[in-house]
Formats: structure tokens, sequence, C-alpha cells
């Protein structure tokens, strides 16, 4: 039962975080806190589960990963999405969406139909 | 050891071979770094939000889970997928790269084909002598099981005052004895015979056998059964046979052998009771036909004081081979030990006997005649093929190298624009080896005409020949073009890719680096050294082998034709077959006298080149000679006209004559050599030989020395007595009979064919009969010398080639390059003889240094020649100065060439070049 709501969240997450580098290429660090905010803090991600899943997805060849320089002049390895990234985001979402239409239609539904 | 090797090695070329380990640890660093800067990356934004330091770096690693964890996590399938990478990646890389090279060497045929031809050459050399080397020194002889246990066993004889003379025979009583020994797990003897004929009369060769010679090499017969010991009883007279396989299938048209199959070899009738498995030929190279038991074999026999003892039982009589199994955990040396201790206890029945046994392993002599030095001669062989190869890989070094430097423009803007130095160093090692192997390809094709080849000119009586296909040749040639490639392709590699080479991009064009001028000044060194080493071996050989063909052989070789018969009445005593319609050498002899082809005929006891035969002698008055066992005094009884057929000049004294007839007073002529020896100083005319003990022989005259044993080695003492007074005879056979068993003919050198043929028509089917013509046999007996000197006279001339090729090709670039240079000193007013000295004097130096070296190597190595030297010393200074003389010139011709190029430089042209 754990195990079957793990993958649905793993799957979930990484399409979050291509969708978090779609517009731009953004680091570990970047990318927790752009999930955080856009929910709210309503998705408490550990940092270990997020950097396996961009190392996932750079072992898929979904994102790659180049070591730049940050904003206060760190260095950080920066994640940037690839052609097949994006095919598979636009893919994913599009699925996760009608899929979260579905439930959420039949969680929300007022009455039974007589 | 390995940590030296290590830091031997420059960081560039250890790289190539630690990807993996690189791989993973750079995979950790970045992984550790990555995680960090996240860690940090958060502290900040929480100090940032008004936390402590402290407070912040414990929120962080709360957020983050488990640190550890993670990094092993992401660390092992980070690895993972990097070695899945690595693979593919790397076939893929390997894939282009050839395809890259190949593309590179399409556009320059000329350049490919000369590297190919150059490791052809050298490859080719190596294939064909492993080849034969292999089949004669190293493979295992077919169908014997475990033969690394096996051993021949041969006779060690003392010898006062000198070191113990080696034999590869013993006497049957002796063989037998060692045998028996319990030293050995098992042990076997056996005989070789010449002259049994097939039921056509073609001649077929055999080995006689005991009971356990099968089951020793652990041989199960194909049909049939071996021999049992009832059979192989010397005297049994069972007329059993086991025959090989080919012959069973060609000769007896492979019928079952339960239908009593028959067989008659040489006038007797045999039971073929089995057949040996397909390609056994025990323990020689050479196809054996039939295996006989020793119950059947008429070896001979010895009479001594009148008594007649058959072959088995006398110590004198030696033909017999041993060969046994040590037991496993046993050193040599004790098995020797045990097994030759019985031998001191020997009776000496008057001659010499094997005081001890050597062991020695059965693929290093198998020479069936028990010498060695056609296996001494292909070593040599094979260190010489090892130094042409050298050679070649030294010229095929300098071709990639100057092509390398053609290409270093190129290579410069690869290595600048960030192109990996191990892929290029990669690109230009992976060019050469696919070249070198292109040329072993061709070298092991080509090997196999050239190893037949070799073989014939080794072994020319022998009839095996070496398999069209040989997968150990092939394994063996690709394996060495292997090593030639890398030899060849990393040095310019490594000289082209060095980091100051990138400054070439910004360098003038005509200032090439000076280091790969050194790598090919270097290059050409060496292979002028290793050239003038082996042309100054070549001409030792050539010399020895002119010393040997001025030797005064003591005859006249030319149209001399012998003929040996197993005297008649000499082996009646054991001859059971049928002994009406034989003929006998005085039959001969008298019917040829009247030949028209015929320039003279004489008779004698046996024929030059074959068998010697002695007697104990003493000389009253004088002391014993200290001879080696074996070698004499040997005697020959011959008619009045031997000397004179033979063309053996008469020194002092007289010959025999018609005066010298049974009764008259008992003469000998003596060899020079015999009365250097017997009478020191002093005439041996007056004085007589004491023939075995009683009968008087006065010397009465002394000849040149009749050298027919090998070619190079002191000839014996001997002594002859005329066959009219029988002298010889009253000791040793029953009165009538006659001791003549060889026939001397002498013809034209263009009739002696046509008179072996007339001879083969006097002597019936089925008799035995030895016909030599006699300058074959010093054709044979001098081979060794020809050979060697005709292999490495061909090795050296091309290695002289090669180091042609080298000289010139480097010094025509190094020509091209100093274009420029040569241009301004033209406009500066240096005539055209100063441009070809300029030019000439670089090119010389390279080749005096590398003569230099090569004399120096050669006086070193020649000392490993000095067995196949023959009264040549290994410094001889004719030799070395022609050889030098002869690189030098070669050397200047080859720089000869560009110099005048370089002559013709047009300034304007060179200069507007810039």
């Amino acid at each position: 039962m754990r195990d079957a709501q793990l993958t649905i969240l793993r799957g979930t997450l990484d399409v979050l975080v291509l969708r978090a580098v779609s517009w731009q290429p953004l680091h570990g660090f970047e990318i927790s806190l752009w999930l955080e905010e856009r929910s709210n803090g309503a998705l408490a991600i550990d940092d270990s589960a997020l950097y396996q899943a961009l190392h996932r997805l750079e072992a898929k060849k979904l994102v790659v990963g180049e070591w730049g320089v940050s904003e206060n002049n760190r260095r950080a390895r920066y994640y940037e999405l690839t052609t097949a990234g994006r095919a598979h985001l636009d893919e994913a979402s599009a699925q996760m969406v009608s899929y979260a239409k579905t439930i959420t239609n039949l969680l929300t539904v007022a009455a039974r139909p007589r | 050891m390995a940590r030296s090797l290590r830091n031997g090695i420059r960081a560039g070329v250890r790289r190539l071979f630690v990807p993996a380990l690189r791989t993973s640890r750079r995979t950790q660093e970045d992984l550790e770094a990555e995680l960090a800067a996240h860690i940090d990356a958060r502290v900040e934004y929480l100090v940032a939000r008004g936390h402590s330091p402290e407070a912040a770096r414990a929120e962080a690693m709360r957020r983050f889970g488990d640190l550890d964890q993670t990094l092993e996590i992401l660390q092992s399938s980070a690895e993972d997928r990097e070695h899945r990478l690595n693979l593919s990646d790397r076939i893929q890389a390997v894939r282009q790269d050839v395809r890259f090279i190949l593309r590179g060497l399409g556009r320059s045929p000329a350049f490919t084909a000369g590297v190919v031809a150059t490791l052809a050459l050298g490859l080719g050399i190596n294939s064909a002598v492993f080849r034969i080397a292999d089949r004669v020194l190293l493979r295992a002889p077919v169908g014997v099981s475990d033969p690394s246990e096996l051993r021949r066993i041969t006779a060690s004889t003392p010898v006062t005052g000198a070191a113990p003379v080696e034999m590869p025979t013993f006497s049957y009583p002796v063989a037998r004895l060692v045998a028996e020994s319990r030293a050995f797990s098992r042990a076997s003897t056996y005989a070789s015979t010449r002259g049994l004929r097939s039921v056509d009369g073609r001649e077929i060769s055999g080995i006689y056998v005991d009971s356990s010679f099968f089951a020793l090499l652990g041989v199960k017969p194909a049909t049939g059964r071996f021999f049992d010991t009832r059979e192989t009883e010397p005297g049994a007279e069972l007329s059993v046979a086991v025959v090989s396989y080919d012959f069973w299938q060609r000769d007896l048209g492979g019928v079952p052998l339960t239908s009593g199959l028959t067989t008659k070899i040489s006038d007797r009738q045999y039971q073929v009771v089995g057949v040996t498995p397909r390609g056994f030929v025990g323990l020689e190279l050479d196809p054996v036909d039939v295996w006989l038991p020793f119950g059947v074999a008429q070896l001979g026999r010895a009479v001594i004081n009148g008594v007649t003892i058959p072959w088995y039982r006398t110590n004198n009589f030696r033909a017999m081979r041993v060969v046994g199994r040590v037991p496993r955990g046993v050193s040599d040396s004790r098995v020797a030990a045990q097994a030759g201790s019985p031998l001191a206890a020997l009776d000496a029945e008057g001659g010499t006997q094997p005081r001890g046994v050597i062991l020695r392993s059965i693929s290093a002599s198998r020479d069936a005649t028990g010498s060695d030095s056609t296996s001494r001669l292909l070593g040599r062989l094979a260190g010489v093929a090892a130094v042409v190869l050298l050679i070649s890989c030294a010229n095929a070094a300098n071709l990639l190298l100057a092509r390398a430097i053609r290409r270093r423009r190129e290579i410069a803007v690869r290595l600048a624009l960030g192109g990996a130095r191990s892929r290029i160093v990669r690109l230009l090692v992976v060019e050469s080896v696919l070249l070198a192997l292109t040329g072993g390809l061709a070298a092991a094709l080509a090997g196999y005409w050239t190893g037949e080849g070799l073989r014939r000119l080794l072994f020319p009586d022998g009839r095996w020949s070496s398999a069209a296909f040989d997968d150990r040749t092939l394994v063996f040639t690709l394996l060495v073009a292997l090593a030639a490639g890398l030899a060849a392709g990393l040095a310019p590699a490594l000289q082209l890719t060095n980091p100051d080479l990138v400054t070439a991009l910004k360098d003038n064009r005509h200032q090439p680096g000076r280091r790969s001028h050194h790598t090919r000044a270097l290059l050409v060194v060496l292979q002028t050294a290793f050239s003038m080493a082996l042309l100054i071996g070549s001409g030792l050989l050539v010399r020895s082998m002119q010393k040997i063909n001025a030797v005064n052989i003591g005859f006249e070789p030319e149209g001399l034709v012998t003929t040996e018969i197993s005297n008649l009445s000499r082996y009646a005593v054991l001859n059971s077959g049928p002994t009406t319609n034989r003929v006998t050498a005085s039959e001969i002899y008298n019917r040829l006298g009247h030949h028209p082809d015929v320039r003279g005929v004489a008779l004698a006891s046996l024929a030059p080149f074959g068998s010697q035969q002695s007697m104990g002698i003493s000389v009253p008055g004088q002391p014993e000679p200290v001879i080696a066992p074996m070698n004499g005094p040997f005697y020959l009884s011959v008619s009045n006209s031997y000397f004179s057929v033979m063309g053996t000049r008469l020194l002092r004294g007289r010959l025999f004559t018609s005066v010298d007839v049974r009764g008259s007073l008992p003469v000998a002529v003596v060899s020079e050599t015999m009365a250097r020896l017997y009478w020191p100083g002093r005439e041996p005319f007056g004085t007589c030989i004491l023939l075995a003990g009683f009968t008087c022989a006065q010397v009465v005259g002394v000849i040149e020395d009749i050298r027919d044993t090998r070619g190079g080695s002191a000839p014996p003492p001997r002594y002859y007595l005329p066959l009219t007074q029988r002298t010889d005879r009253s000791l040793f056979d029953a009165p009538g009979s006659d001791s003549a068993q060889a026939v001397i003919i002498r013809t034209t050198p263009a009739r002696t064919a046509a008179m072996v043929a007339t001879i083969k028509q006097l002597v019936p089917t089925g008799q035995r009969a030895t016909i030599d013509v006699i300058s074959d046999r010093v054709d044979r007996a001098l081979r060794p010398w020809r050979l060697a000197a005709m292999l490495f006279s061909v090795l050296g001339v091309v290695a002289l080639l090669l180091a042609c090729v080298g000289v010139y090709s480097v010094m025509s670039y190094i020509a091209s390059e100093r274009i420029h240079e040569l241009g301004v000193r033209i406009v500066l007013g240096a005539t055209a003889a100063d441009i070809v000295r300029l030019v000439l004097a670089g090119g010389t130096r390279l080749v005096l240094t590398g003569a230099a070296l090569g004399v120096v190597g050669a006086a070193l190595g020649a000392r490993l020649l000095a067995s196949l030297l023959f009264g040549v010393s290994p410094l001889d200074p004719t030799v070395y100065v022609t050889a030098v003389f002869l690189m030098a010139t070669i050397g200047i011709v080859a720089t000869l060439v560009p110099a005048m190029r370089a002559m013709r430089t047009d300034p304007t042209v060179a200069l507007r070049a810039e």
C-alpha cells in the first residue's frame, strides 16, 4: 500500500521537477524553493528525494546538469530541460491533469444521479 | 616496482589505462560538491530570513534527510549509469575512430602500402620462422599423451682429459638395462631402419620397437593390436607388423585386419596385426610406414675372435634409442643418476662404454640424426628474425612520424579546440595497429609459402609438411603484429601530442618541433645499427661458407657414385629370407668395369659417408694417443684402384700395388692425421700397426685426409688395408667370405644420374642397396653452413634495404623542412656544392653513428654465432671493414638524392613560401 503511494508520488515529483526547470535552468535549491513557494508550502518534499529525482531524470536524458555560478557567486549544478524532457513533460502533465480532473470530478460530485 | 612503473609513465598515458577509476572518483566529488552547495544555499536563505547560522544549518540538515545515505544511493546509480554509458560510448568511439582512420589511409595509398609492406616483411619472416620452430621445437608430437613427462635418453661416455661425449644411441643390452631401470615410470627402446622396401619396390620407412613402445606413448591402435613381449624378443622371428594409417589406406586398401591381412616387406611376408591412429608418427617428424617388432630385426652382428655374436648380445653395436617417462615430482637429475648407475659395471668388451645417461626433452632434439645443429640454426634464425622485425618497426614508426608531423597543425588545432589528448593518442595508435594487423594478415598468408620453403631448406629430407592453415602461427603472427603496431605507433603519438606542440599553431611553419627531429634521427640510428649488426653477421657466415668450400676434402666428389650392399655371406647366418638372386659388390664391380660411362671403379669394405669400422690396434713402441670415443682410428679395406678412383693424393711413400697379395708382407697406408697422431714428429715407414693383437701390417704410405664426416669437424685418423691381402678377414669372417660391401664408381658429373639408374638395374628388387651420389652427400654435409650463410644474407639484405628506405625518408624530409633556410643560404651566396655538402653531412653523421653502434653490437653478438662459423673469427676485420664500407656507401647514396633536390632549390620560391 505504501509502495503504491510512493510510486504515484515519485511520478508526480518527476513531472513537477520538469515543470520547474521548463522556463530556465535552475539548481537544486532553486527547484526546492520553487516547489515550496508555488504550493504555498503544502508540498514538503525531502531534499534527498528531490536530488534522487533530478539524477534519475538526468539518467533518462530528460534534463542535463551542468556546473555554473549562482547569483551569489557560488558554484552550483544547474539543470536544464532537454528536447526529450520537454516532450515528456507535455505528455505527462496532460495525462496527469486529465487524471486529476477525473478524480476531482468523481470525488466532488454533488449527488448520486438517480 | 609497480609504483615506480606508474611514476615512470607520463600522466597522459597513465590516464589511458585507468578510465574507470577516474570516472568513479569524479562522480563522487561532483555529487558531494552539489549537495554541499545545496545545504549552503539553504543555510544562506534561512539566515537571510533571520535564523541564527547554527539553527539554519540544523534546519537545512533536517530538511535534507539522510545525507550520507543519499550520497551512497546517488553514487551507486551514477556508477551503473556511467559504466553502461562508457561501454556503448567506447564502442561507438572506436567505430568512429576506425572509420575516420580508414578514410585518412584511403587518401594516402602510397603511405599505407609502404607501412603495410614494411611491417608485413618483418612479420612474414617471423611468421615463417615460427611456423617451423613451432613444429620442430615447441609442439608436442601428434597422438602422444603427456609429452611433458617424456624424455629422450642419451648415452654419456667419459673421455680421459676431456668432457664426456653424448651420443643418441645405445647397444641393445645397454638400452634394455636403461629402459628397465626403476627410475622411469615406463621406458621403451626403438631403432629406425633404412632400406626397407614395399611390395612394389618403393623404399619405405620403418621402426623396430619393443612391446612397451606404444603403451609408453599412450597410443591406442586405430584397429587391431600392438606387439606383445613374445614378438619383440630379439630372434623370435615372428613375422608380424603394425602399419601406419596412411600405409594401411594407401598400400593395403584399408582392408579389415580380421581377414588375415598380410604384406611383403623386403622379401618377407608379414601379418598385419594393427594400425596406428591417423597422423601418429612416433617421436620424430617424418612419417613412418611400418613398425616391426625387434623379433624380426636383422641389424648386424659382430664376430669376435671367430665367434659370431648377434647385434642384441653385444655392447658394441649401437643403434637403439631409449625414451622414458619420468615419475611426477622427481627431478630429472635424480632419474638420470638412478637410471645410469647400472652402467658403471658394464663390460667394456674392448670398446668404450657409456657410464651414465642424460635426459633430454623430446621436443628440443627432434632431429632424428640426434644432431641439434638445425635446431640451433633455427634458434639463431628466430633471433635474427626478431631483429629484422625491430628494424621494420623502426621504419614504420618513422613513416608514421613523418605523416603525423605533416598533420601536426591539424592535431594542434584539435588539441586547442579541447580534443582530449588521450583520444588523439588513441587515434594515432589505433591507426598504426590497424596497419600492423593488415601487415600481419598479409604476412600470415604469405607465411604459408615462405614457411614451406624454409621447411624444405632446413629439412630437405623431411617428408612432413606444415599445415595449410595453422591457427597457432596465425595467432602468433597477429599477436606480434599487435605488439609491433603499438610499438610503432606509440612513440609518434606521444611525441606529437606533447603539450609543447600546441604552440605549433602560433609557430612559423618552417620550424618543426626539435624533438620530432630527434626522435626520427634516433630511429634512423637504431635502424642503421641493427642492419649493420645483421650485415656483419651475414658477412661472417658467408666467409665461413667460402672457407668451407675451400677446405680440401681429400677426394674429388663430382661424378662419384657409390653403392653399398649388405654382404650376403656376412649376414647369411641371420638372413632367413631367400638367399638366391642376390648381387654382391664384387659382381657389380666386375660388370661395371667395361661400362662406357665408367672412368674408374674400385671396391672397398664400406662406402664413404656411411658407417665406420674399427678394430683394436696398437703401434709397438709408440704410446697410445688420446682419441675421443667413436672417433677412430677407423680402417677400410680397399682395392688397389681405390685412391685413384677417389682422387685422393699420396703424400709420401707408396700406394697398394699388385705385389701386395695374400701371403706377401702385410701392408697398410695411413692418413695424414693418423700419421701425425701415432708417429708425432717422425715418418711411420718401417714400423707396423698391430691389428687386433696378431697381424702386423707394415706402413708403406701416407695419404691426404678424407673428410667424409660432418662438414667442419676435424678428420678422424684412418688406415687402409689392401683387400687382396685379406688382413681384416682372418679376424672377422669365416674363410671364403667377402668383406667388400661397397663399389666406388667414377663417372662424369653429367652421367651420374644415368649411372645410378644402371646400378639400380643390377640390384634385384627386395635386396638392400644404398646408392649415393657423393656430390649430393657433400652438399648435405655442408648444408648447415650454406643454409646459415644464405638465410642470414637474405635477412641482411632485407635489413639493409629497410635501413636504406629509412635513411632516405628521413633525409628527404629534413631537407624539405630546411628548404627555407637553404633558400636563404643560396641567396647569401652558398654554392650548389655547399648545399649538397650541408645535407650530406647531416645524413652521414646519422648513418655513421648507427654503423658504429652496430659494429659494437655485432662484436658482442657474434659470439652467439660462433658455433655456425668455420675458420672465421667472430671479429674478422675483413668482414667488419667491408660491412661498414657498404653501409656508409648506401647511407650516402640514400642521402644524395634529397641533397641533389635541395641543391636545385629555387631561392625565390623557397622564400616566397613564407
